[in-house]
């Protein structure tokens, strides 16, 4: 009788509060009679990512799919949970169920989310508190995402362990102050044709060496010429001799496909500077808001380095300083050339080059200020 | 970085995960995929435990089971469900089986089915960050290692080895191999017997390492031993074959139980029991089968129709089961005289895989025809454990490489640092470079360090219909290079302090690397210009 009522009375559940709790009690033990009357009743938890979490282990899957068919929420979900609840997921995940293989596969990092993934990705992150992740967000994503996620980490106040990180942190929320940077339109879709030619380029030149589509590029017609840029995109660095090969080429919509893919990125202008309208049209917006840091190279810096001193001025002008300090703490990479000795004809012997005396600790750099 | 070693068997599969404190492997368990082996060698000898992962893809409407959910659900003579797929891949067999999920070849079966138990498995492996080393055939190691290469493409594995399992199984049982020691490799599986004699030659550089000198195999294997059971049983309790075919693979894995239990030492006897239905009512069928008995221990079998007690030595007795085993033996090692000149004085070693090495009746055929040669303590992982283990020798087997920013390209380079073939450890000082800041201010410089994998790929040139019309195709050895960076997540890093001043700091920072005993490349730097060492003999990867 008692069971008959407090049954009744769950199934009446109307507060969002009550019928979150009992979703999770019904993610805490999915076979029992909370998940049962979950089923029965189509009750879901308010938030989306638990609503995910609790579709799956409940068994419900089309209902799964509908919420989260990219295992972005389910994912986080599983890094949060506890070792049984993670064996849950696993036993669920592992049931056979061809759409579920996909939770397996290589994640999808951030840099390569849609504004929408990336919007519920941080929102996710500063509901849980996850800083170190949103940082890592920061470090990874155009700034254009950057930014507004540098806000939520000085609110945050929140810092990284690692003296480096920390650096580079506390300097950009420094730069940051209440700067509002513009926001820049959605690029608007060259042609359809333009787009299959970038395409085809990816997908007939995969294969095809670095060298050999540098050399087809000066002489080749605007198609292939863009098919020949979408193949080198990630192959060739921004700043790079080819990037300003491409940058300079004499087809406008060659030099276009350069800055469309991202190998040409003038990051010292404000807008694209090129004589034909439809490139200045065409080409993404504000390239220091859409330059990816892990596209950072020395070349980038110094462009920077080099550029007049109107560019830092503004906002675009604080943008930047923060986009220099964020491609200086991805930029790690040396120059790296073999020692040769000479031997002269008195010389004896080699003297080693490491004296293997008094080693001192590795010492993190002074912190600097982006705005020095 | 762990190492991982995956043993792709006819019958079953076998992943396993190197413990190098412990200096064991471990075979993985994949909970519902995989089923637990557990056995002893002698009576008071302590349980192993071996994770076994039937090699059966199913592909339903809307899923896709694997291993022993294949088995669970009854869906293994099921005709969705594909199975010998390794032997179908080492013949070149390319027939299609059509399915809910469109038409499948045994080489895509195979790699969905890989690929699914490494997915199932990444809460325990990574393909980013482990070394991988799959075992091939020796007989069909190039056809094989082709697939194998694609799939570990495919699934993205970044450290890729292979290794033939005859010098695998030899290695999972002998610490030491000498040049041109002889081995007999016993493979006893669940269908097929292998023998082959291998000389092996562990300072190859090539993967294949096992010369095969003579090979003989027979379908023959432990899933006779069960059908002969389930046959007796069936004869022996008068079911029909309506009957039989209710009972449907039930029967055989009732059988296949109690051939296990008949295997273990300490268990002289083990009842097979099945609940039948006979016009409506229930019956329940039981033989208690011993594993010898006076008769069959004398050479000679006694037929009975006793529905209580049956005896397996007997029954195989009868079935002359031990003849082909003999036959193959022989005419394995008849090949390798013929081929090679071996002598059976000359074998060093006979080892055993497969789980029908273990029956008592085959264990004791190997122990007096090779009295003191043989091994057969891990016959359901000593392929794994080897694999997992490796061969270990001071010499490295990749090219390696570090990165380096070309200021005259303004792009990214690699430079060679030691090349495959070089032993190790190396003088504290091999390889020497300058490491430069790439631009003014810079306060890192990190030590990036890559292998460069040849990836040789052997693609179908061209295809040509000959005078007599028959197909004549010609194919040709493509050799990429691909670098696979060893330190991405861990790099090492040169602080400068003060910062970096490129016109200034051509030739502050002097490293020296050098590959220590546990093949590590240490490096140590010094900073000229603040006077000290930065880092100091520092481990940066394990090559």
């Amino acid at each position: 009788m008692i069971a008959k009522v407090a049954h009744g009375a769950l199934r009446a559940l109307e507060s969002p509060y009550a019928i979150d709790q009992l979703c999770e009690e019904a993610i805490a033990q999915p076979s029992g009679n909370a998940a049962q009357l979950c089923r029965e009743v189509g009750c879901r938890p308010q938030d989306d990512e638990r609503a995910a979490l609790f579709f799956l282990v409940t068994r419900q899957l089309d209902s799964y799919f509908e919420a989260d068919f990219e295992f972005q929420s389910l994912r986080l979900e599983y890094d949060r949970a506890n070792k049984e609840l993670r064996q849950e997921i696993l036993r669920v995940v592992r049931s056979g169920d061809r759409r579920l293989l996909g939770f397996f596969a290589r994640r999808k990092p951030l840099s390569e989310c849609t504004r929408e993934e990336v919007d519920a990705a941080v929102r996710s992150f500063v509901k849980h508190q996850d800083w170190p992740r949103l940082f890592q967000a920061f470090v990874d994503l155009p700034l254009k995402y950057g930014l507004p996620i540098l806000h939520q980490l000085k609110k945050s106040g929140w810092e990284p362990p690692e003296p480096d990180a920390r650096s580079l942190l506390r300097g950009a929320v420094r730069a940051l102050g209440d700067l509002i940077p513009p926001t820049p339109k959605e690029t608007p879709a060259a042609s359809p044709l333009f787009d299959s030619w970038l395409t085809s380029g990816r997908e007939e030149h995969a294969d095809t060496p670095v060298e050999t589509l540098l050399e087809r590029l000066p002489q080749c017609a605007p198609p292939e010429g863009v098919a020949l840029v979408a193949a080198l995109a990630g192959r060739v660095s921004p700043g790079s001799e080819a990037a300003q090969s491409i940058a300079e080429h004499r087809h406008w919509l060659v030099r276009l496909a350069g800055l469309t893919v991202g190998i040409v990125v003038p990051v010292d202008l404000n807008e694209i500077d090129d004589d034909v309208d439809w490139v200045r049209r065409l080409a993404p917006e504000y390239p220091a808001l859409q330059i990816p840091p892990r596209h950072a190279t020395p070349a980038l810096l110094e462009s920077l380095a080099t550029a007049p001193d109107s560019i830092w001025s503004g906002s675009l002008g604080t943008t930047r300083k923060i986009l220099q300090a964020l491609l200086a703490y991805r930029t790690t990479a040396g120059t790296f050339e073999e020692i040769v000795v000479e031997v002269g004809a008195e010389d004896g012997e080699f003297v080693p080059i490491i004296a293997s005396s008094s080693a001192s600790n590795a010492t993190a750099p002074e912190e600097r200020d982006i705005n020095d | 970085m762990a190492r991982i070693a995956v043993d792709f068997g006819t019958s079953n599969t076998v992943i396993a995960r190197w413990n190098p404190e412990q200096g064991k492997a471990r075979s993985l368990e994949v909970p519902a995929i995989s089923k637990p082996v557990r056995y002893r060698l002698r009576a008071d000898a302590d349980v192993k435990t071996v994770h076994l992962i039937p090699s059966l893809i199913h592909y339903g409407e809307s899923e896709t089971l694997v291993g022993q959910q294949v088995v669970d659900q009854g869906l293994i003579d099921h005709r969705h469900t594909v199975r010998w797929i390794k032997r179908s891949i080492a013949l070149g067999a390319g027939k299609h089986k059509r399915t809910p999920q469109g038409p499948k070849t045994p080489s895509e079966a195979g790699r969905e089915l890989l690929a699914i138990l490494l997915t199932y498995l990444l809460d325990e492996v990574s393909v980013t960050d482990d070394e991988f080393t799959f075992t091939a055939p020796v007989e069909a190691f190039e056809d094989f290692q082709d697939w194998l290469q694609r799939f570990a493409e495919e699934v993205g594995i970044q450290r890729f080895r292979r290794l033939d399992e005859a010098t695998a199984c030899i290695l999972g049982y002998e610490q030491a191999i000498r040049k041109n020691d002889r081995f007999v490799v016993f493979d006893f599986g669940c269908g097929t017997l292998d023998v082959s004699a291998v000389r092996i030659d562990p300072e190859t550089t090539n993967e294949r390492k096992a010369i095969q000198l003579g090979q003989a195999g027979y379908d023959v294997g432990g899933l006779d031993v069960d059908v002969a059971l389930s046959e007796d049983f069936c004869r022996r309790h008068g079911l029909t074959d309506a009957q039989q075919r209710q009972l449907g693979p039930t029967l055989l894995i009732a059988a296949e139980e109690v051939k296990i239990r008949l295997s273990r030492p300490e268990v002289e006897s083990a009842e097979f029991s099945m609940a039948v239905d006979t016009d409506g009512k229930s019956a329940h069928h039981r033989t208690l089968y011993g594993r010898r008995c006076e008769n069959c221990r004398d050479g000679k079998t006694k037929s009975s129709e006793d529905r209580s007690r049956g005896c397996l030595g007997c029954l195989l007795l009868g079935r002359e089961f031990l003849r082909p085993v003999r036959e193959t033996v022989d005419r394995a090692l008849e090949n390798a005289a013929m081929k090679a000149g071996l002598r059976r004085s000359e074998i060093t070693r006979v080892v055993a895989t497969g789980g029908t090495s273990l029956m008592p009746m085959v264990r004791r055929y190997l122990s007096d025809t090779f009295p003191q040669k043989v091994s057969f303590e891990s016959p359901f992982d000593a392929v794994v454990r080897g694999a997992c283990q490796g061969l270990v020798v001071p010499l490295l087997s990749h090219d390696y490489a570090i990165e380096s920013f070309s200021s005259a390209t303004r792009e990214y380079e690699f430079k060679s640092l030691l090349a495959a073939g070089t032993e190790y450890p190396t003088a504290r000082n091999a390889v020497r470079f300058w490491a430069r800041g790439s631009y003014d201010g810079m306060t890192r410089i990190g030590i990036k360090i890559f292998e460069v994998s040849r990836m040789q790929r052997r693609s179908l040139h061209r295809a040509l219909v000959d005078a007599t019309g028959a197909l004549e195709t010609t194919s040709r050895v493509a050799t990429n290079f691909d670098y696979i960076c060893l330190n991405l997540h861990n790099p090492t890093f040169i602080v400068a302090d003060p910062a970096i001043r490129v016109d200034r700091d051509a030739t502050r920072f002097p490293c020296a690397f050098w590959v220590d005993e546990q093949r590590r490349l240490r490096v140590s730097v010094r900073d000229e210009l603040a006077g000290r060492i930065v880092l100091d003999d520092h481990p940066v990867v394990r090559l």
